[in-house]
């Protein structure tokens, strides 16, 4: 039973509708959730998104004490997935920032972020920033800066055991030993916290009664780490392992206290290891490890050296969430390249849970499941060990009654079922040891994991080379090898998901598409999650962005008549803010494999762009030849810059020449102030001809806004390898300046934003393959025509004082022309120039802003543009169209058509609903006898069709109302009317 | 028409139904068509049934075309044969004018005419004609030598003498005597533009009846 308070608040947020959950994301918990069975705090009711984020609701009837509040927000903050916390009384609401850094109870309110009065002006503010769809849409991360991540308790955690990490290591530790006192340490206090060593068997086993007295007493410390490798064993606390000094110890000690090492003070002790979810435990110290791994002489970490990256929890579950479909949970996972475990662990979690559907959870359960279906590998002694931490823990957390301690000895994992070795090694060498031993050569059910991505130099090459002599190898990285390995450890039917470096996706290089192609060959339901959209916060040091691979294994002729699921997970506040992966269905699209197979350039733009981007990009390709075939009518090609490198060539026939670096080159001009080429040798010099003018040049990387930049030198210039460069023959001056024009166009802006092999997937640069790729229209037939007359005049028009929005808006116009581009594809390239600047954070930020009332105008026209003509052929009417036109702060948009009778242009108008949201919104659904707040679960499209009518909604962001979605939209209602049945 | 061998193929596929929006304007399509077709055969239309129909494919892809975007969402294919049945690998029959949607194409990835128009010569008063009409047109989508999985069928009939009441009064009168009075033509509103009848044919158990639409075009 909610209070009626909170039932009021939670009716005028939108999380209530008639006293019921207005959509399964909101569930009531009341005092009996297990889940908080071991806080003080107990919400009355939750929110969960379906990317892990959670609300709390509470109700007191008077608004309770600084302490309570402290304490109530700290065991959130320990949850690590709570942005908000409401705390509801009978007259105030108070929304506590659930990410905030707990503060002592005096300062327990610096956590508040606002408090609104429970009266219908106040609540209506309230729903607008932190209501249902406010949440379901993602609103409320783009409005909201003090609720992030970065303030959570895995980074701040991490943060703590780095700085504590650094001062074992000057107090002379060595650092493989400290990781492991770190770990054994928080292991301990996870014991303690969770009461699995009660305080008075604490004074039992070691005399002392509090963890950190232990720590400071060398004997206790001694006895106590001796019974914990009695009881559980040796993995984690092997009794070869020296008792740590007592400097060490003590710096542990003061940690645990909340202690500042400089001073002594006793500071809040942020953390409640009961209470913090054991996953993240595992994935915060394997960020730890990763972080802290020595650096190698080349100044690289060796995590880094062999293209190690931790795995962010937020993939993990994204990769077993999409494999865990019909799971019996009797499933053996195995993880090639375990690190830590944290796949492990959560694959541990869910099996349990999926056994638990129909069984009681028992220790045995649980152990059978540890020990039988979960196997690991990794190249990593400490990382083994790590992983087989992370498995202890989650299997005592999963242990309903973990008592007592004496009954809860571990069987050893390491050299079991977690083996320090390559997948190679276990293969070639030891056929398959682990298999053997272990699993008697049973095939894997589940093959997960993130494999090292990251060239590796020459010499790996060759070691990959020697071991794989079928299969076409990857010139990026050994990721892709490991899908050919999970053939070899797995049999039809099994499950694979590994994250992959996404570059010989998109590669234009023969070799790496062939690898790519070669490794999901023989997998079928194949999923592949592009996650290049978030290599900021995912990756962050990786070099390359990355995809997830979901498959499972088949014969290969399964393979040719698959149709691939694509998923593009945009960037979002939620994800850049929250650090959580929600996919939803518009993210998803399909490509069939044989039609990548036969065109490689669908692949990207069936990731980045959308139906009508592919469509487009089709006809291009089949009207125009490349520019590269072009340009060789013309006795020219592209040629890439100078490289200085080594300095090995001699390069004196460049000296004097104005040389072009890097940065200097502007749209349609080149600086006449260049200096003189100054070096005698350089590694790739080039020929002297390459710099002959007239000379095209253009730049590598894009323009900030994602148009490329391109300008003609009358004069003969050395550039750099930060350009490309065509030198013409003087008589086609004219085709330079028309293919100049045509470069600086948002036809080239959307081309290489849909087809290049880089640019939209983490880089914002052209290889010179993607130029030469380009469609090209024949030039000296362009440039006697009118509208190639037109380019070139719009182009002469653009000097480098105006190129502005209007200059530039005539270019592509005349471009459009040249290419004879139709309304329809005129929608999808302008569009696509939109989408290239959602590259750079300013783009980013416009698209999440709020659609106003000329983005929706858009945004319907190009709908009509689609719909209008079969109105006209049917006669069945014309379209009028209603915008509503909501308030800035509205999580929705909404567009409502109506097809009306007679023939007659459509119409748009725009109607300023004097309700409010919720009403308009029960209006709408009355009409379509549906309940629309029920619909709107996550940044979704909801489409209501009525009688006569189409009613769209979408999350309020510009990115869901550009004009190429009211096209894909066009298209779904006029496939509305064709059902299959 | 033309006749192939045929087979029964393997697992049929799901229903298309076609929504009146779009049935109206496959319909005003053909009406379209017919005026630029009609014009460019000077006088000699329905004379040769083939060429006629040549003209009148040409003409729906210029009425298409001249509304923008429609034309690259409806595509005016030559006669081509139908697989309804997956895996079917005898097809029955080359349809004469099939029809594809882009939106069914893209979302179902399906490369089977998802509208089928049959074009037939008639005259109420040419008894031969109406028993083809009925025989080598309409029992062609009943007998499911093709539109198998549609709901939905066009007939375009070139009234080669007399005007389109008397052809159905023609065909009507054909189907009475063989005692199919439910498969009669009636009046349509589908189009009011256009001289537009419709009718229904049953298929046999556990088939969807199949709905035709008729358009009468005057040579």
């Amino acid at each position: 039973m909610i209070a009626a308070p909170l039932g009021r608040v939670l009716e005028a947020t939108g999380y209530l509708v008639d006293g019921q959950p207005a959509a399964p994301t909101v569930v009531l918990t009341g005092e009996s959730s297990s889940q908080q069975n071991r806080l003080s705090f107990a919400p009355d009711v939750e929110w969960r998104s379906r990317s892990a984020h959670t609300i709390y609701f509470k109700y007191v009837a008077e608004r309770p004490s600084k302490e309570r509040i402290g304490k109530w927000q700290r065991e959130v903050w320990n949850q690590g997935f709570t942005p908000l916390l409401w705390i509801v009384s009978s007259d105030h609401t108070d929304i506590y920032n659930g990410f905030g850094l707990p503060r002592p109870p005096d300062r327990a309110g610096e956590n508040r972020l606002r408090t609104f009065r429970n009266i219908q002006t106040d609540l209506r503010q309230l729903d607008q920033v932190a209501g249902r769809l406010s949440m379901e849409t993602g609103q409320f991360w783009r409005t909201e800066s003090r609720v992030h991540r970065r303030n959570t308790v895995d980074r701040r955690l991490l943060g703590d055991i780095s700085v504590l990490e650094r001062d074992l290591v000057r107090a002379g530790l060595a650092r493989d030993a400290a990781q492991a006192l770190i770990g054994r340490s928080i292991f301990a206090k996870y014991l303690v916290d969770r009461k699995i060593v009660s305080n008075v068997l604490l004074r039992e086993i070691s005399g002392e009664a509090n963890l950190t007295d232990v720590l400071r007493c060398t004997s206790s410390t001694k006895r106590f780490f001796d019974w914990l490798c009695t009881t559980f064993n040796g993995d984690m606390f092997p009794s070869s392992l020296s008792v740590p000094d007592a400097s060490h110890s003590n710096r542990i000690a003061q940690f645990l206290e909340g202690a500042d090492p400089n001073t002594g003070r006793r500071l809040l002790f942020p953390y409640q290891f009961d209470v913090i979810p054991v996953e993240l435990i595992s994935s915060i110290y394997e960020q730890f490890v990763h972080i802290a791994t020595e650096r190698n002489s080349t100044g690289v970490t060796d995590a880094r050296h062999q293209g190690v990256y931790y795995t962010p929890l937020a993939v993990v579950r994204l990769t077993l969430d999409r494999l865990a479909a019909g799971l019996s949970g009797d499933e053996t996972v195995v993880d090639f390249t375990c690190g830590s475990g944290v796949f492990l662990v959560e694959a541990l979690r869910r099996l349990v849970a999926i056994k638990c559907r129909e069984q009681i959870v028992t220790r045995d359960l649980i152990r059978t499941t540890l020990y039988e279906q979960i196997y690991g590998l990794d190249i990593n002694e400490s990382a083994i060990r790590v992983a087989a931490f992370s498995l202890y823990l989650a299997a005592l957390e999963l242990d309903e009654y973990p008592c007592p301690p004496e009954a809860l000895t571990f069987q050893p994992l390491i050299g079991h079922s977690l083996r320090v070795g390559d997948a190679y090694s276990v293969t070639e060498q030891s056929a398959r040891r682990t298999a053997d031993t272990e699993r008697k050569g049973k095939p894997f059910d589940l093959i997960v994991g993130n494999p090292p991505w990251s060239y590796q130099g020459k010499e790996g090459t060759e070691v990959r080379r020697a071991r794989n002599t079928t299969r076409g190898l990857s010139p990026r990285g050994p990721s892709l090898d490991f899908l050919a390995l999970a053939r070899d450890f797995g049999q039809i039917g099994t499950r694979v998901g590994l994250v992959v470096s996404a570059a010989p996706f998109f590669s234009r290089s023969g070799t790496g598409l062939a690898a790519a192609q070669d490794g999901l060959e023989g997998l079928s339901d194949i999923e592949l999650v592009d996650l290049s959209a978030h290599s900021r916060w995912l990756f962050s040091n990786a070099k390359m962005p990355a995809i997830v691979v979901l498959g499972t294994i088949s014969d290969a002729e399964s393979t040719k008549s698959e149709h691939m699921s694509l998923v593009h997970t945009p960037w979002s506040a939620t994800a850049a803010k929250g650090h959580a992966l929600e996919i939803v269905p518009a993210d998803h699209n399909k490509l069939a494999f044989r039609s990548w197979k036969r065109n490689s350039n669908l692949l990207k733009v069936s990731f980045v762009g959308r139906r009508h981007d592919q469509l487009l990009l089709d006809s291009l390709h089949d009207a125009y030849p490349t520019l590269g075939r072009r340009l060789a009518t013309l006795n020219t090609e592209l040629a890439v810059g100078l490289t200085y490198g080594n300095r090995t060539r001699d390069a004196t026939f460049l000296k004097g020449l104005p040389t072009l670096e890097r940065g200097m080159l502007q749209r349609f001009s080149v600086p006449n102030d260049l200096l003189p080429f100054g070096e005698a040798r350089a590694e790739r010099p080039r020929t002297r001809n390459t710099y002959r003018a007239p000379l095209l040049l253009i730049q590598e990387s894009l323009g900030a806004g994602g148009r490329p930049v391109a300008a003609i030198s009358n004069r003969d210039v050395a550039f750099s390898k930060a350009y490309y460069g065509v030198s013409f023959m003087p008589h086609h001056i004219e085709t330079a300046h028309l293919l100049c024009a045509v470069l600086n166009s948002a036809v080239a802006s959307w081309y290489f934003l849909m087809s290049g092999s880089e640019f939209g997937v983490g880089k914002r640069r052209l290889l010179s393959s993607d130029v030469a790729e380009f469609p090209s229209p024949d030039f000296e037939e362009a440039i006697r025509s009118t509208n190639g007359r037109r380019v070139l005049r719009a182009a002469t028009e653009l000097t480098v004082d105006h190129i502005g929005g209007d200059g530039l808006t005539a270019l592509d116009d005349a471009v459009f022309d040249l290419y004879g581009l139709d309304a329809v594809d005129r929608v999808v390239v302008r569009n696509g120039l939109v989408r290239a600047g959602w590259q750079w954070t300013k783009g980013r930020e416009h698209s999440m802003e709020p659609a106003d009332v000329d983005d929706i105008r858009a945004y319907v026209q190009a709908f009509l543009q689609l719909v209008e003509p079969w109105l006209t052929m049917s006669g069945q009417g014309h379209v009028c169209a209603e915008v509503y036109e909501l308030e800035r702060s509205c999580p929705i948009r909404a567009v409502r058509f109506i097809i009306a009778p007679g023939r007659r242009e459509s119409r748009v108008s725009v109607y300023r609903p004097e309700q409010e949201l919720k009403d308009l919104l029960d209006s709408i659904g009355r009409r379509a006898s549906v309940q629309i707040t029920n619909e709107i679960v996550g940044p979704r499209d909801v489409r209501v069709y009525g009688s006569g009518e189409l009613v769209i909604l979408k999350p309020a962001s510009r990115r869901h109302w550009l004009g190429v979605m009211g096209l894909e939209d066009a298209d779904h209602a006029i496939r509305h009317s064709i059902p299959l049945g | 028409m033309t006749e192939t061998g045929g087979d029964r193929g393997q697992e049929r596929r799901a229903t298309l139904f076609l929504g009146g929006p779009v049935r109206a304007a496959i319909l005003n399509l053909i009406g379209s068509g017919w005026k630029t077709a009609s014009q460019q055969m000077n006088g000699r239309a329905g004379q040769a049934e083939v060429e006629t129909t040549e003209y009148l494919r040409d003409g729906m892809r210029d009425a298409a075309k001249r509304l923008g975007s429609f034309g690259r969402q409806i595509t005016v294919a030559p006669g081509t044969e139908s697989r309804s049945r997956q895996g079917a690998r005898r097809p029955k029959g080359i349809t004469d004018i099939p029809i594809y949607l882009r939106a069914i194409r893209e979302e179902y990835d399906d490369h089977d005419p998802h509208a089928i128009v049959e074009c037939k010569r008639i005259s109420g008063g040419d008894t031969n004609l109406c028993r083809e009409y009925v025989v080598e047109g309409i029992d062609r989508f009943r007998k499911e030598k093709y539109a198998e999985r549609h709901a939905q069928g066009f007939m375009a009939g070139y009234v080669v003498s007399g005007d389109g009441v008397g052809a159905v009064r023609g065909v009507n009168k054909y189907l009475k005597g063989r005692g199919r009075l439910e498969e009669q033509l009636a009046r349509s509103d589908e189009v009011l533009t256009l001289d537009c009848w419709k009718s229904q044919h049953d298929r046999g158990v556990g088939h969807e009846a199949i709905h035709l639409e008729h358009v009468f075009l005057m040579c």
